[in-house]
């Protein structure tokens, strides 16, 4: 039994020990990044990015300069005998294997060479070894004491290669080095190509962390993100935060004579929202937590409200976590969406006069500045995609399949299930009473729903928590760049909500106290 | 021959005059903006005009091939980075399309991944991102 295990442990051992041997850290001047047209500047970009240095390098793809390939690397005039001074390249941290770093090299004319290495004419190639130390600038050491110089010998012009033998005190270590190869030279005006270098070892640079070597990270959860981009260090499940509207509440405004043409006053109902979509470290989403702030009723229907997760079928909820609403009119499956309904639907309040303490219904409330203010009450819950386990039943959603502009909320006006009004564009749910549709000033056609026969709509909705008109007053008259915006097809005042000079007009609008 | 001149630069002279009258009659014309809604209801707006205050914005991801397997979290926000549109967990080497909701007077986003940071624009409604940082070519 021990033998065998020891058979076992030798197989694993000799597969590592040539996983590591067969690995190179190379360049050959021809890789570029996905989607870019390989060329000079892109392709030394692109070995940038993967943390080769250069100094006084450049990539060149002119015939007579070429090593191989359609690239090779260009010196400038090798006139300088300081191995810092001169045209260098550097490698990314590796861990180095054994053999030899090799790299091709050759001259563009013959001019300043020589036989004699430090006289007044030579070319020469100098590697030299890097170690790491994290208090030096980018980590990089003391030069090793082992280093090799080449000098280009004759015929100049021709390919040559150099090799040098990784020495046996690195050889296979498990530290990280860089390795440099300096140009240099001195007399006449003459540049080096360079191409095919190749350095046996493990590339260990982290190009997201400014080239430093690779290091463990932290990740309390071992979910794969590093507590430091972690929301959630210490709940594998979760990992990121992802809220909508990015800072703050945004704003829906209704209007609900629907199909008929209102007052706009866009107060009918206002309510104010965010979610926060909370993924895990596959991207996937694990719940998204909303908040839903009832904040104005202008109308003398009592309106729910309720939204659909557009390109989300209902099967793919978890469940819904914090609702409480109950109608006569309302049947919600196990899951706590909305029965029959193919697309995930989510009712949050069924009474509008409920929620905000207005019984009568007749007043309104929070649109006329002499009555008293209800301070609106926040509706927290959540819809949960996965179980604590990380289990989604019917599969998981990827954070790609639901962006904001999926959130497609509506009102129900006057409680009757049918009468549904949504965003201009925004389709109905299975439940809308589609009759309605093309009756009054109503053009809603298929693909293009809630729109007026003037393309006017009955809702806005603003990715920040703005102010409303006071009731009655003409939504233009309080947002005095909102009709220059439309006019405009969107072209000036994108920002017409912002509270900037001469935007508002904050005699009609109502303050919340 | 001098009077025959005199009277061809009179006449360009007057063309041109009535020329720039009929510019001017033209720009004091009444457009769409100035044909401003007195109410709501009043507003004149094209068939396609879209309704929304934000916009979809593709931003495509172009990915680098690295010899060892680079992750980490890819947040794209406001140029100032008060504002974060999305965080997601990235393979370095991973080209991908992803959808932003921004409002519509944003034009310029920040793309982050570690240490390697870029301000992109939005050129109708598509945003791009590299790895890549810009290198100056060596003379050749």
């Amino acid at each position: 039994m021990k033998t065998t295990i020891k058979i076992f442990v030798a197989l694993i051992l000799g597969i590592i020990n040539y996983n590591i041997n067969a690995q190179t850290v190379s360049t050959d001047c021809e890789s570029t990044a996905t989607g870019v047209t390989p060329s000079t500047s892109n392709n030394i970009a692109f070995d940038r990015a993967n943390c080769w240095g250069f100094g006084a390098i450049g990539y060149t793809n002119t015939s007579g300069q070429i090593i191989s390939g359609g690239f090779s690397a260009i010196s400038n005039s090798m006139s300088n005998p300081s191995t810092n001074g001169a045209a260098w390249i550097k490698t990314p941290w590796l861990k180095p294997g054994s053999g030899n770093v090799t790299l091709k090299v050759k001259m563009e004319n013959t001019g300043g060479t020589g036989t004699t290495l430090y006289s007044s004419n030579y070319k020469a190639v100098r590697i030299r070894i890097i170690p790491y130390n994290s208090l030096a600038s980018y980590g990089e050491g003391t030069f090793l004491s082992d280093s090799f110089t080449y000098l280009i010998a004759s015929p100049y012009t021709n390919s040559q290669t150099v090799s040098f033998q990784i020495p046996s005190a690195i050889a296979n270590s498990n530290n990280v080095y860089k390795f440099m190869m300096s140009f240099i030279g001195a007399g006449g005006n003459n540049r080096a190509n360079i191409d095919e270098i190749v350095i046996p070892g493990t590339y260990w640079s982290n190009p997201s962390n400014s080239c430093l070597p690779m290091s463990v990270i932290v990740d309390t959860d071992s979910d794969g993100v590093q507590d430091s981009d972690d929301a959630y260090p210490n709940d594998k499940l979760r990992a990121y935060n992802n809220y909508y509207p990015e800072k703050g509440n945004g704003t829906l405004m209704f209007e609900d004579l629907w199909p008929t043409l209102g007052d706009y006053d866009f107060n009918d109902l206002v309510v104010g929202y965010r979610f926060n979509t909370v993924t895990n470290s596959d991207n996937n989403i694990v719940e998204i937590n909303y908040e839903v702030t009832p904040r104005a009723i202008g109308a003398s229907f009592n309106n729910g409200f309720g939204f659909m997760l557009n390109n989300i079928i209902s099967e793919k909820i978890y469940s819904v976590v914090g609702l409480k609403t109950e109608a006569g009119w309302l049947n919600n499956s196990s899951n706590g969406t909305e029965a029959d309904q193919k697309i995930a639907t989510i009712i949050v309040f069924t009474s509008a006069n409920a929620i905000m303490g207005n019984p009568g219904g007749t007043s309104g409330v929070n649109v006329d500045p002499k009555e008293e203010y209800t301070k609106p009450t926040t509706i927290s819950f959540s819809v949960k995609f996965m179980d604590e386990s990380g289990k989604a039943p019917n599969g998981a959603v990827s954070f790609k399949e639901f962006t904001p502009a999926n959130f497609n909320p509506f009102i129900i006006i006057n409680q009757e299930r049918g009468n549904e009004l949504h965003l201009p564009g925004y389709a109905p749910s299975e439940k809308v009473n589609s009759k309605i549709f093309g009756t009054e000033a109503d053009n809603s056609k298929e693909g293009n729903y809630y729109k007026s026969k003037t393309n006017l709509p009955w809702a806005l909705n603003v990715p920040e928590e703005i102010p409303y008109s006071i009731e009655k007053i003409d939504f233009i008259k309080a947002y005095l760049n909102f009709a220059e915006w439309a006019q405009s097809n969107g072209k000036n005042y994108s920002d017409w909500y912002e509270n900037k000079e001469k935007y508002r007009n904050n005699e009609v609008i109502y303050e919340t106290k | 021959m001098k009077n025959k001149n005199l009277i061809l630069a009179t006449a360009i002279a007057l063309t041109l005059a009535a020329s720039c009258t009929k510019l001017k009659e033209v720009d004091n014309s009444p457009s769409l903006n100035q044909n401003k809604a007195t109410s709501f209801k009043t507003i004149k707006v094209s068939d396609n005009f879209d309704w929304n205050t934000s916009n979809l914005v593709k931003l495509n991801v172009y990915g680098l091939n690295t010899l060892a397997k680079i992750t980490n979290t890819m947040v794209v926000s406001s140029e100032d980075q008060k504002i974060v549109y999305y965080t997601a967990n990235t393979e370095m080497s991973n080209s991908f399309t992803t959808e932003l909701t921004l409002p519509k007077n944003v034009k310029n986003i920040k793309v982050s991944y570690g240490s390697i940071s870029k301000v992109v624009s939005i050129q109708g409604n598509t945003a791009n991102f590299d790895y890549l940082t810009e290198v100056t070519d060596i003379n050749e």
